[in-house]
């Protein structure tokens, strides 16, 4: 194999390797959300600690809001809620991947997005799922909730 | 014929320049970083560990990137959040400092000033409790 044949291997290893998210749609919304509230919650058996959560939800806010949707405390009726259900929660192990790799200590979430409108009517479904194989020291799992939260921007900005 | 070498002062002086400067990052970066926060609704009291300080959102806080920090959001009538701020290498000085043999990435190291603080930008909605 020549030169230039690995150097185009290893380009396409690592970007296929590093942190990534994939959006499907399964309903489009209707039109664009620019406010929403947010709520996540995990479906059994996935675990998540109240600090992923925690911390999961505000790289989520964070990234909505750099996509033009800002996310607002909960309780209020006059703008739609985006409810998340996480299925797939593994950050991996970050030494793995770098020490090993080949998929070793990979990283996954899988997620599925729903918009519901003022009388709790879905008008929006996407699914998100998001890994990491390899990065700078193995990668951070972070890297990929905020990929997560950037397709999520694009489902709610998109319109879909 | 005379004796045009530069004294042993000089000499040392100008070894010690060059080792400081193979620190790119800490000479031409910065050992510390800004990162905004904003809250809805504003008015929440933000605390930095491990520094402790406080700060009323929204604030931008300037963080020390040798330590890791942990942000604490808190406010009456809403639940406390907590986030962790991750310190990532930044890959432009990891470059540059390979041309210093390492030693400029041990300087940028211990400064702090070879990473990044992530996010920079943080936007949290409290959730009010029930």
């Amino acid at each position: 194999m020549d030169l230039r044949r690995l150097y185009l291997t290893g380009c396409v290893l690592v970007v296929s390797g590093c942190a990534s998210a994939k959006l499907t749609v399964v309903q489009a919304l209707p039109s664009p959300e620019e406010k929403v509230t947010l709520s996540i919650e995990h479906v059994p058996p996935t675990e998540i600690t109240p600090g992923q959560e925690s911390e999961f939800r505000t790289i989520l806010t964070s990234r909505l809001r750099e996509s033009g949707v800002t996310v607002v405390s909960g309780g209020r009726s006059d703008v739609h809620d985006v409810n998340g259900k996480v299925a797939k929660f593994r950050p991996g192990v970050r030494a793995l991947r770098y020490f090993i790799g080949f998929g070793a200590g990979r990283g996954s979430i899988d997620t599925t997005w729903e918009v519901r409108d003022e009388s709790d009517r879905p008008i929006g479904i996407c699914q998100i799922v998001g890994s990491i194989t390899m990065g700078v020291f193995g990668g951070n799992f972070n890297d990929v909730l905020e990929k997560v939260g950037d397709r999520l921007g694009e489902c709610l900005r998109g319109g879909m | 014929m005379s004796d045009s070498s530069p004294s042993r002062p000089a000499q040392i002086l100008a070894t010690l320049s060059c080792i400081a400067s193979l620190g790119c990052a800490t000479v031409f970066g910065s050992t510390s970083q800004s990162v905004s926060v904003v809250t809805d609704p504003p008015g929440a009291q933000i605390v930095d560990m491990p520094s402790g300080d406080s700060f009323v959102s929204p604030a931008d806080l300037v963080l020390s990137k040798r330590d890791t920090h942990r942000i604490v959001i808190s406010k009456d009538g809403y639940q406390t959040v907590e986030f962790g701020l991750r310190r990532e290498v930044a890959a432009r000085w990891w470059i540059l400092g390979a041309f210093t043999l390492g030693i400029g990435i041990a300087i940028d190291g211990m400064t702090g000033a070879l990473v990044d603080i992530k996010p920079a930008e943080i936007y949290v909605a409290l959730e009010p409790t029930e």
